[in-house]
């Protein structure tokens, strides 16, 4: 089975609903476009040769912060994923992790709002 | 019975070095000729590879980070911003994706001392001059 970034983000996403509700519930459109990302991340995931791939949710700030482990990263201007992934991150952070692989942080906006 | 003949034994190390040696120098000869000739700066490359260099200078200013933007020591037509960082974040997503866009291509890489080398590389900075 092919591994989907989306299965990983869904499970996660199920058990910060669960912890956030009756207060917050998620909202439906800003879910579309964390799935879109998460086509991205497949993509990224192929092509770079990633090691693994972390999602957790912010219980502050509410944030989807994901992670992703790898050894070198090389983009040309035929592969814009990760270029379309920082930018629609909040923030991106990058750091050496084990002494031979880099680990990239996304931090996305949060996914829930106040229920009425 | 197989089809399969004798054709192609083990190749030795020594033999093979040799190939690879000659293919190395073949792509060289080929990349010497390519930038060889009368060739000029391509201004709107030129001034691309500077608006990268600005942007990452403005995002990573005040931060302990190593910069530097050369043109290739070999080959004129290749352009090269580099940074060194213990580690580095950005909160200005946008512009920063921009301005890698600007680039041909780019890497990442840990070095063995623990800091991140990120490299941004411009094809095409100068133009040949037909005769």
């Amino acid at each position: 089975m092919k591994f989907s970034s989306f299965h990983v983000v869904e499970m996660v996403l199920e058990d910060a609903n669960e912890r956030f509700a009756p207060l917050f519930e998620p909202v439906p459109e800003r879910v579309d476009f964390l799935k879109q990302y998460c086509e991205a991340f497949d993509v990224l995931i192929d092509e770079q040769d990633v090691d693994s791939f972390n999602v957790e949710i912010d219980e502050i700030n509410m944030t989807v912060n994901i992670d992703l482990v790898m050894m070198t990263v090389e983009c040309s201007r035929t592969q814009p994923q990760l270029g379309q992934l920082i930018q629609r991150a909040m923030s991106f952070r990058v750091q050496a992790e084990d002494g031979d692989h880099l680990k990239l942080s996304f931090v996305y906006p949060s996914l829930w709002e106040k229920t009425a | 019975m197989s089809d399969k003949a004798y054709g192609r034994g083990f190749e030795d190390d020594e033999r093979a070095e040799k190939e690879l040696s000659d293919l190395m120098k073949k792509i060289a000869e080929a990349i010497m000729k390519d930038e060889s000739g009368l060739s000029i700066e391509d201004p709107k490359r030129l001034a691309e590879f500077k608006t990268c260099y600005q942007i990452l200078r403005t995002i990573l200013r005040g931060r302990n980070i190593k910069m530097n933007a050369v043109p290739h020591d070999d080959f004129p037509s290749v352009g090269t911003i580099s940074f060194e960082a213990k580690d580095f974040s950005v909160t200005d997503t946008d512009l920063f994706a921009r301005a890698c866009a600007l680039a041909s291509n780019y890497e990442m890489y840990p070095k063995l001392d623990g800091t991140i080398v990120f490299n941004l590389t411009f094809y095409g900075m100068t133009r040949k001059v037909d005769n």
